[in-house]
């Protein structure tokens, strides 16, 4: 899961899209099967995050910018989103504001993007991550049923999304003028 | 585009002059035309494809409706196309503008999603998600998830 968006590439390959949208007390997380895209020897699991803070659309509820990935088996941990995580500050993106007049607008900004500043390949195989710094853990996340000492809760409140991955076709366009 | 003028979203590139650059928005956007406009300086720019990728909740159309009418058919295609075009991870009143799942706009989705893809998953979805939304005062909201919640005016109760 990710507060507030995350795409998660396997071999720089896209392999899951989320969260679903929901609220901090049924904050969705994707079960995801990388078995099919991983391969014999190195493999290169990626994922970018993103929250487009203040200007972000009304129905995507956020509470601080996060990403969690959990392996389910004693093998998988190893995925586990911990201080073993490498992690950069992307700098090329930035959120542009909508602006049309009597309208309510309250869909995503427009994205204002400098390519140069894009750390080249940085989902594949071969992208040297040693200028990276390891991940920062804010909380340990929260399944629903579960609550910390004095039933508290500190964060998202996790649920298993009921929902498939969304259906992702190429488009083209049909006529250009 | 002669006579028309371009309004909502702008998604600008500024790129590095490098070959096979490549870059996908971080949202996904809803368009029915799309501008583009190119700016270079010293070099030439080479564009070696612009196209889209159709994102939305994986519905697949198992209802027919056989007739004569052939404007009785586009309907329902239109009906089937308005639908998918307004349903992601909840349904949305619109995917241009707001897209927020509004109960009263939910309930027509869900009659026609049931009818046409025989997929409930959606609707449970947004049943439960309207049930969350309930509030200290007992009114559940008149859409959610948001980040403000829309208490319904009285003259919708």
């Amino acid at each position: 899961m990710a507060d507030n968006h995350y795409k998660l590439f396997v071999n720089e390959k896209l392999v899951s899209l989320g969260p679903a949208r929901g609220d901090l007390q049924h904050w969705n997380y994707e079960p995801v099967d990388l078995t099919p895209f991983l391969r014999t020897g190195k493999n290169t699991i990626a994922a970018q995050v993103w929250n487009e803070g203040e200007l972000r659309t009304e129905g995507h509820i956020s509470l601080k910018t996060a990403f969690v990935l959990q392996g389910t088996t004693e093998r998988s941990k190893i995925l586990n989103t911990d201080t073993s995580w490498k992690c950069t500050r992307d700098s090329i993106y930035f959120p542009v504001p909508v602006t049309m007049q009597n309208t309510y607008y309250v869909a995503d900004p427009g994205e204002l993007v400098k390519m140069a500043a894009q750390p080249k390949n940085w989902q594949s195989i071969s992208f040297q991550d040693k200028e990276w710094k390891p991940a920062k853990v804010l909380s340990l996340a929260s399944p629903k049923e579960i609550v910390g000492a004095f039933g508290m809760v500190d964060s998202w409140l996790l649920v298993k999304s009921t929902l498939p991955q969304m259906e992702l076709t190429v488009q083209r366009l049909q006529q250009l003028r | 585009m002669e006579g028309k003028e371009f309004i909502g979203r702008t998604d600008s590139i500024v790129s590095d002059g490098c070959k096979n650059q490549v870059l996908t928005t971080l949202n996904w956007r809803t368009y029915p035309y799309m501008q583009i406009s190119i700016t270079t300086k010293d070099t030439p720019l080479v564009l070696d494809d612009v196209y889209g990728t159709f994102t939305g909740y994986p519905f697949q159309a198992k209802a027919k409706l056989e007739t004569d009418n052939a404007e009785l058919t586009k309907m329902l295609e239109i009906g089937r196309r308005s639908t998918r075009s307004c349903a992601m991870e909840t349904y949305m009143d619109c995917p241009f503008y707001e897209q927020l799942q509004y109960i009263g706009d939910s309930r027509i989705q869900a009659l026609v999603s049931i009818y046409n893809f025989g997929d409930a998953r959606l609707v449970r979805n947004a049943l439960n998600q309207m049930n969350y939304s309930q509030q200290i005062k007992g009114f559940t909201a008149s859409l959610h998830p948001s980040v403000d919640n829309f208490t319904p005016k009285d003259d919708f109760l």
